[in-house]
This record gives C-alpha cells, structure tokens and sequence, in this order.
C-alpha cells in the first residue's frame, strides 16, 4: 500500500508541477508585455518633448536663378531635418507642389540653399506662400515676394504735401506685417504708382525690397520726387506691394501751391497752456504756479515763457516771496559773471502811510515825462522848455529846471487843481539857483482872477517858502511861510496844507514851521478858472529859478501830521518817499538748497544782498499796468556748480528803510506781457539749460494746445506736425511721436485737424513718441520702441496751412523735460 | 491456513484501489493542466490584443502637413496628411467645419506606412477669411485636428 500511494504523490505532483510553471510562464509573459507597453509609452512622450524642442527660423529667401534660396537657422537644441517644402503660387489659381528636401541641420547651426535642387521653376514676378515641414511633423510658413494672404496695414506720407513748382516732396511707405496669422513676410517689394506722370521726376528711390518682416514688425520705404506744373495742379502717388494683396493700397496727394517759404504766410500760431514756450537757456522766468514740486508753497521757476494768467504779489503784505527751479540728475555749471533779477512790478503812488489819501481829485508829476501819474489824466505844457534831467532828488527820478527868466508850465483848471472847497495839500522838492532871490519865485500857483482869489507857494525876497491863499478877494490872505531861508541852493521838501478854509500849516523837511488860523467859517469857495502854473504865476511875472521835483497836490485833502493832531504822520512818509532808484528796499537771496529746498549746512549762498534797491515802476495809476521789468544785477565768482538733485533759490523779502517805503506789486506769470517773460532771473549761460517743470508721463496722453493769432483761419496737418524728445541724459536716444487728434477729433494721412478759426485754440494730441514714429500706442515688438523715462529737450513742431493756402511752420521749444 | 486465505483477499483489492487511485490521480490532473493551459491561452490572446491596440494608437502620429483650397473648377480642400509616427495607419475619416457648412468623408483607401503621406481632395464650399476646422480620424480611434484659414 505505500509502494502505490507513492506513485499516486508522484504522479499529482507532476500535474502540480505542470499547472504552476503555465502559471509562472503566463504572469511572466504578462510583465513583459506591459514593460513593453510602457517603453511605448516613454519613447512616445520623448518623440512629443522632442517636437516641443525643434525650432528653426527663416533667415533669408529668395528666388536665384528660378530657384528658391532659403537659408534656415536651427535655433533648438535638437538636429532638425527639413523633409519637404511645400509651395503655393500666389499669383495663378490651384497651383501648390510639393518638394522633397532631406536636408539636416544641427543645433545653432544654419542650412542654406534650400529650394535650389528643387524641380520647381520660381518666377521672381510672382507671389509664392512656402512651407516647409520637418520630420517631427512641424512646419514654418512664410510668404516670398508678398504679404499677400491678407490687407496690411499701408500708409503713404507726403511730407510736404503741398510743395512749389519744381520742389521735391517725400513719399514715405509704411507697412505693417499686422496678419493675424504668424506669416514672415520676406522680399517686400514696394511698388509706387502716379498720377499724372507728367511732370514728376523720381529723385531718391527706396531699396528693391526689404529682407524680412516678422508679425507687428513696420517697413519703411522712401522716394523723393520732384514736381513741376502749375499752381493747384496735384498729384496722387498709390503705393503698394509688388504681388500684394488685391487693393491693398495707400495714397497721398501732393499739391502745387505758389507758397515757397513758410515765412510768406503772414499767420502764425502760439503756443498756449502749461507747455509753453522755451526761453534761452539763460533766461529762468518766474511762474505762478506753487505747490507743484516746489517745496512749501513756493513758486516755480524754470526756462519757459509766461504763459498764465498772472499773479499779482503784494511784496509789502505777502514776504518772503519764493522761487524755486527744479531738480533733476544733471550737473549744471553757471560761469561767473552778471546775474540779472529782473522784475516785473508797479509801485504804489505813495507810501502806505499814505494809504487813506484819496486818488481822485489829485495831480501826482515825478517829472520823469509831463503826464500825470495819478491816473486822473493830467498833462504838463511845458513853455520856454524848463530842461530836464534825470539827476531827480533820489536817483534818476527826473526832474525838470526852470530858468527864472521864462520857463514855467501849465496845467489845464479841472477839478484836480481849481482849489474849490477846503482841504487842500501840496507838496514837492524844490531847489532853488540863486542863494537870495531878488523877487518872490512861484513853485504853484492857481488863481481865480474874477474875484481876485487864489491858492500859491513861493519862495520869497527874504528866501522863504511862502504858502498862501485867499477866497474873498484878498479880504483875508492866510499864509504860512518857513522859518528859515530855503533858498539856500539845496533840496528841501515842503508840505502846504490847508486844513481848513481860512487855516494852513507848513511844514519844511517833514517840520511844521508855522501854522495859521484864520477863522474856520464855512468853507470858503476859490474855484480858479485859469490854467494852474508851476514856475511862474498866471500874469507871465515871478519866474521860479531852480529845480522841482516829485510834485502833489490834493484838491479836497489835508495831510495829516501826527504831531498836528493827525492819526497818520503823512508828512514825514512823503518826505521820506523815494520815487527814484531806491524806491523799494528789499532782501534780495540766491541760493542752492537741496531738492527738498532745504538749506546745506553751511549754506551754499550764490547771492545775498540785504535792503537791496529797486527802482520805481510808474503805472500812471492804474492798477492793472506793470511796466517793463526793473532789474537788479550781481555778479558771480567763480562757476556756481548746481549738483544733481539741488535746486536754484530765489528769495525776495520786503525790507524797507522807513516809513516812506513804498509798496510794490509784482506780476509774474502774466501771458499778456508782450515780451513773454514778465520777472525773471538772466544768468550766465549754463552748460545745460535748467529743467522746467513740463513732465510727460508716458502713461497719459501727450496734448499741446496752440492758439491761432491771426490772421487768418488754419488747418494742421498730420505730415511734419511732430513732437520730438532730444536725448539729454542719453544723447543718442532721441524720439518723436505725430499727431493723434486735434480737439479730440482723430487726424491721420488723410485728415487733418478741424478748422481752426482766428484767435481759437486747438489740442493736439500725439501718439506715443517713438524711436520710429508712427500712430500706435503699442510699446511692443521690434520698430514699437517708446520712449523712456529720463531728461529730453522737447520741441513742437507743426505744419498746416491758412485759408489763404500759405504754410505754417512753427517750432515750439519747450526746453529740458522730464519723461517719467 | 485461515490467515493464508486472508491475505489472498486482501491483496487484490489493494491492486483494483491503487489501480483505481492512480487512474482518477492521472484524469484529475490532466483535466487541471488541461484547463489552466486553455484559460492561460485565452487570457494571453486577449492581453496580446489589448497590448497590440493601445501600444499601436499611442505611437500613431499624423501631421497634416498641408491644407490648400481649390477654387477652380469647384471649391475644395487639398489635404496633405503624413504619418510622423512609428506605425502604420489607416485613416478612415476626414471631417471638415466652417461656421456654416460640415461635411464628413469616410475614406476606404487611407492606409499610410510610418514616413509616408496621404493626399485627398474633398469638396467643400469655403469662405473667404472664414476659418476651416479639419478633423482626421484614424482606425484606430485617434483623432487629429488643425484649422485653416481660406484666402
């Protein structure tokens, strides 16, 4: 029984044995299929990472000999091998074939003469798409000859558009490769058309064609032609490419127009608005506006003309006053030597102790000209000729000398002189000639002959100053005459007031010398009807034999004096009133402050004057004129360096010297001054011109507003109006953008701005400016190159024409801007 | 005597049972093997097929390497299809869209070997700048897709 029961184990066994090892053999089999399955796998995602890799670009392609020439660069990391081209014939209908290439080229490296075995026969004349394919299955397409699957973007700039007889004019060519697929357009061959041909004769023609341009890329062709024909005759140039897209055209028109020179259009055009005009380098006008990047509530100061509507600055209310230029990254040197502040201002008639004198019914003669300056519109009539000169009693003040023998003047008798009611005040400089006069001398005098009455100053026999005056026909003659002799050769200044009908006081050098009282009865009535005399009475007798000067008189007021019961000491402000060369004393600094406008320690002081003279500036009265500015002059030595970031000062603060101090209101930034600068600081000319306060932010829109003075109507025209960016901090980076819209209408090649009528304004607003200008505000891909942040000298440059049909040509510089 | 007789007996029927034993051991285990080489042969066709169609469609790769449009006599499209994969390939679909127009052909003659191409003409009434959408389906299930824009 065992013998068999072990044959029975054996035998299962051995159908165990068989069973296990088909188990064994089937999962084995099983891995190595999945193993395989997964080797697929890896090579087929290293075959997609592969052509993820393979990339090539277009270098060149041409047509030599009737063969393609294609030169490829392989700018992957992977060998790339080119198996066939595939080309389509633009120019007939249903005509693509397929060429085999198997042509390899490694990594960085550049295969050539594609195309050149090929069976095909290539026309040069005609347009051919090309594609060729690699063996991982990617492909680059291009286009030879054209970009003819789809319009580009064309524009055809005459520049001029209107030109004379026998003048050349440019025709400028733009295209942009603006496809919405990826195509390289190579061999761009431009194709000019015109009509009439009569009379055009090609100068300058562009290359034949232009090597390659990628998508977003702009090509540019230029030609210059000559025109001749008669005035009005024009001419339309249509550009195009050579097999381009069917109507994908451009024009311009070219006019003939009698006008040669811009300068025989008598219209012009000014500038208006923040981005004035520049002034000379050395020129540094004060601006109104503060607050804006100046420090505190300074004003600024920078190289450009006025072009506000001014502020009017109480110097005696309103001190310090402060002007501030602005900072920037350059060094600038000033050389030694004059520094001018040049002020624009009017002075007051009078001290401000003065302030309740009224202006009407008076006669103010500095007797710097016969017209008077109180504004009530008095005139001197000179007789004989009393000389003048301007060796006045303060300065260049004027003064007039009469003769003692005929020389005198007259005032016609209006309401400012004819002494009607009481009071009445005069006051004046006088000096005599001869130290003993023989008879009295009339410094003023004004009568009433029908009643005998009048109103007089002289200088008596004894060589006193005499006032006196009587209403009732000499019944009373009141009189108040100087304590001392006058007549000494020497100035004196005197006061007569008549304070009340029949009362005077007299005051000599700010002094009362006498004061009489002659009843205060009502108000006795004078009411003279001959013209007022100076320098002699009215019966052609005692002619005064000196000099006068600063000449006032009040019809209905009385100075007041303090000592006399007065609120005001008006007599001692008049005789301390300087109406000459020191009519204003004030601080006058110039320094470098930091960019904060702080001050260095120690301080970097350029100029530092204190009670700094300043002449006086006669508006005649009015309260609205500020004559031509008056000037205060330093020099300097040696350079003034201004470093980067410092700012240049300007200080000025009233300080006078007494109680005549007489105010002064200054005027800057006022665009109705006619030389365009108002108050400015004239300094040596610097190696670079100060910053001015004009930033463009490249972020906003770039808008210049010009106003058109006359006299005739304008258009603008979008060819040559430009603006233009000249590289300061980077010299050879310079930019320029062309007009985008006039008043927000859009202007391009073929629409210029709106009309723009006599005295209107316009709003021009530009594109982008650009290394390679053109109307895009895209700062993307190759030619789109913007503008960058940085110091540039900017100018405005427009061109348009009148409605007479003559050119404009205006530059506007606007001097060194920042670009942020 | 009596033990001799026993033993007689009993020797036989040991020889039938072994006998017996033996026979249903060898049935039993021919009858096992039998059936686990039929059911391992089943399964190893079965992976062997499943291995053969996937491992074939992921190395399918086609490029459609160029697409024009025909004009004349009546519009069409051109497609140039070329198997860049590392097996052969039958396609037996090409199906064409535009915004307005769909049309779906079957191809019976689509068989590319590896490097080869594969050239059909389909008509199909394009627009001018309206885009084509071309879709390639092989026998294999894969699905291949590009579009082109008429001139």
């Amino acid at each position: 029984m065992k013998t068999r029961k072990g044959l029975s184990s054996v035998v299962g066994t051995v159908f165990a044995i068989i069973a296990l090892a088909s188990v064994v053999t089937y999962v084995t089999y099983s891995l190595d299929i999945l193993d395989k399955f997964n080797q697929g796998v890896l090579a087929r995602n290293e075959e997609t990472l592969d052509r993820g890799k393979e990339q090539f670009d277009i270098l060149s392609a041409t047509i030599d000999n009737n063969k393609f020439n294609i030169t490829i660069s392989n700018t992957g990391t992977l060998p790339i091998n080119i198996t066939k081209m595939w080309v389509e014939n633009k120019s007939a209908t249903d005509w693509v074939n397929s060429y085999d290439i198997k042509k390899a080229v490694a990594p960085d490296g550049i295969l050539t003469k594609i195309g050149q075995s090929s069976s095909l026969y290539a026309n040069t004349a005609n347009a051919y798409n090309i594609k060729l394919i690699t063996e991982r299955g990617n492909t680059k397409e291009f286009s030879v000859n054209s970009g003819i699957t789809a319009p580009l973007y064309m524009q055809l700039h005459a520049i001029p558009s209107a030109i004379s007889d026998e003048f050349t004019t440019t025709l400028l060519f733009e295209v942009v490769n603006n496809m919405s697929s990826n195509d390289l357009l190579l061999n761009l061959t431009p194709d000019m058309q015109y009509t009439p041909t009569a009379g055009v004769t090609k100068i300058v023609e562009p290359l034949s064609s232009y090597p390659s341009l990628s998508k977003g890329d702009t090509a540019y062709f230029k030609w210059v032609y000559k025109i001749a024909g008669n005035v009005d005759d024009t001419f339309t140039f249509t550009a195009r490419l050579a097999n381009g897209y069917p109507g994908n055209t451009a024009s311009a028109t070219v006019t003939l127009t009698e006008v040669q020179f811009a300068a025989e259009s008598a219209t012009s055009i000014q500038s208006q608005g923040f981005t004035c005009c520049k002034t000379a380098d050395n020129i540094i006008v004060m601006h109104q506006e503060d607050t804006v990047d100046t420090p505190g509530t300074s004003y600024q100061m920078y190289s450009a003309e006025v072009e506000n509507t001014g502020v009017t600055i109480d110097l005696q209310s309103a001190s310090p006053q402060i002007f501030f230029t602005y900072n920037d990254t350059e060094t600038r040197t000033v050389p030694d030597g004059l520094w001018t502040l040049a002020l624009r201002y009017r002075s007051s008639m009078w001290p401000d102790a003065l302030q309740s004198v009224p202006t009407l019914n008076t006669m103010i003669f500095h007797f710097n000209d016969t017209s008077d300056s109180s504004g009530n519109g008095n005139i001197l009539t000179l007789v004989n000729n009393p000389s003048y000169s301007a060796a006045g009693v303060h300065g260049n003040s004027g003064i007039y000398t009469f003769d003692g023998i005929d020389d005198y003047m007259t005032i016609p008798v209006n309401a400012n002189n004819d002494i009607r009611t009481s009071p009445d005040s005069t006051a004046a400089w006088f000096k005599t000639g001869p130290a003993n006069p023989s008879s009295d001398m009339v410094i003023f005098r004004a009568e009433r002959p029908a009643s005998a009455n009048y109103y007089e100053i002289v200088i008596n026999n004894l060589g006193k100053l005499v006032f006196r005056f009587t209403t009732d026909g000499g019944g009373t003659i009141t009189d108040c005459a100087s304590t001392t002799d006058v007549a000494d050769g020497n100035w004196h200044h005197f006061a007569a007031v008549r304070y009340a009908g029949k009362s005077c006081r007299l005051y000599i050098d700010a002094v009362r010398h006498e004061q009489e009282v002659d009843g205060f009865a009502g108000t006795p009535t004078m009411i003279a009807t001959s013209a007022a005399t100076i320098g002699r009475n009215q019966s052609g007798v005692s002619y005064f034999n000196g000099q006068i000067d600063y000449f006032m008189h009040w019809n209905e007021y009385a100075l007041q004096a303090i000592a006399d019961l007065g609120t005001r000491d008006e007599v001692l402000a008049l005789y301390n009133a300087n109406y000459g060369n020191a009519a204003h004393s004030v601080d006058i600094n110039v320094d470098i402050t930091d960019k904060n406008g702080a001050a260095f320690i120690p301080p970097k002081i350029v100029h530092a004057k204190i009670k700094a003279d300043l002449p006086y500036s006669d508006s005649k009265g009015s309260l609205t004129t500020y004559p031509g500015p008056k000037n205060y002059t330093f020099s300097t030595t040696p350079d003034t360096i201004f470093n980067p970031q410092e700012r240049m000062k300007a200080t000025v603060s009233w300080n006078p010297t007494n109680v005549g101090a007489v105010d002064m209101f200054w005027r800057i930034d006022d665009s109705t001054f006619s030389d365009k600068k108002g108050s400015f600081m004239q300094v040596p000319t610097p190696d670079i011109g100060f910053p001015s306060y004009f930033v463009y932010d490249t972020t906003k829109d770039l808008i210049f507003t010009v106003t058109n003075i006359g006299p005739e109507g304008i258009w603008l025209t979008y060819s040559g109006t430009k603006v233009i960016f000249k590289g300061i901090t980077d010299p050879l980076k310079s930019y320029a953008g062309v007009l985008l819209a006039g008043n927000g209408s859009s202007i391009n090649a073929d629409k210029d701005t709106i009309y723009v009528k006599l005295y209107a304004k316009i709003d021009l607003k530009f594109w982008k400016p650009k290394k390679i200008p053109n109307n895009s505000q895209t700062c993307e891909g190759l030619g789109q190159e913007c503008i960058i942040p940085g110091l540039y000298r900017m100018y405005i440059n427009v061109i348009g024409y009148d409605d007479t049909g003559l050119t404009i040509l205006k530059t506007f510089p606007i001097g060194p801007v920042r670009v942020i | 005597m009596n033990t001799y007789s026993m033993h007689s007996k009993k020797g036989l029927s040991t020889v039938v049972t072994g006998a017996i034993m033996l026979s249903a051991v060898a049935v039993l285990g021919t009858m096992v093997v039998a059936w686990s080489n039929t059911n391992l042969f089943a399964n190893q066709q079965s992976l062997e097929a499943s291995f053969s169609a996937k491992y074939n469609k992921i190395n399918e790769f086609i490029i459609i390497e160029n697409v024009w449009f025909r004009q004349m006599p009546t519009k069409a499209v051109n497609i140039t299809i070329n198997n860049a994969g590392t097996v052969g390939l039958n396609v037996t679909q090409i199906k064409l869209a535009d915004s307005s127009n769909v049309f779906t052909k079957s191809i019976t003659n689509g068989g590319i070997a590896p490097g080869k191409s594969f050239d059909d003409e389909i008509p199909f009434a394009w627009t001018n700048n309206i885009p084509v959408d071309i879709t390639v389906t092989t026998g294999r299930g894969s699905i291949f897709t590009t579009q082109e824009l008429p001139p």
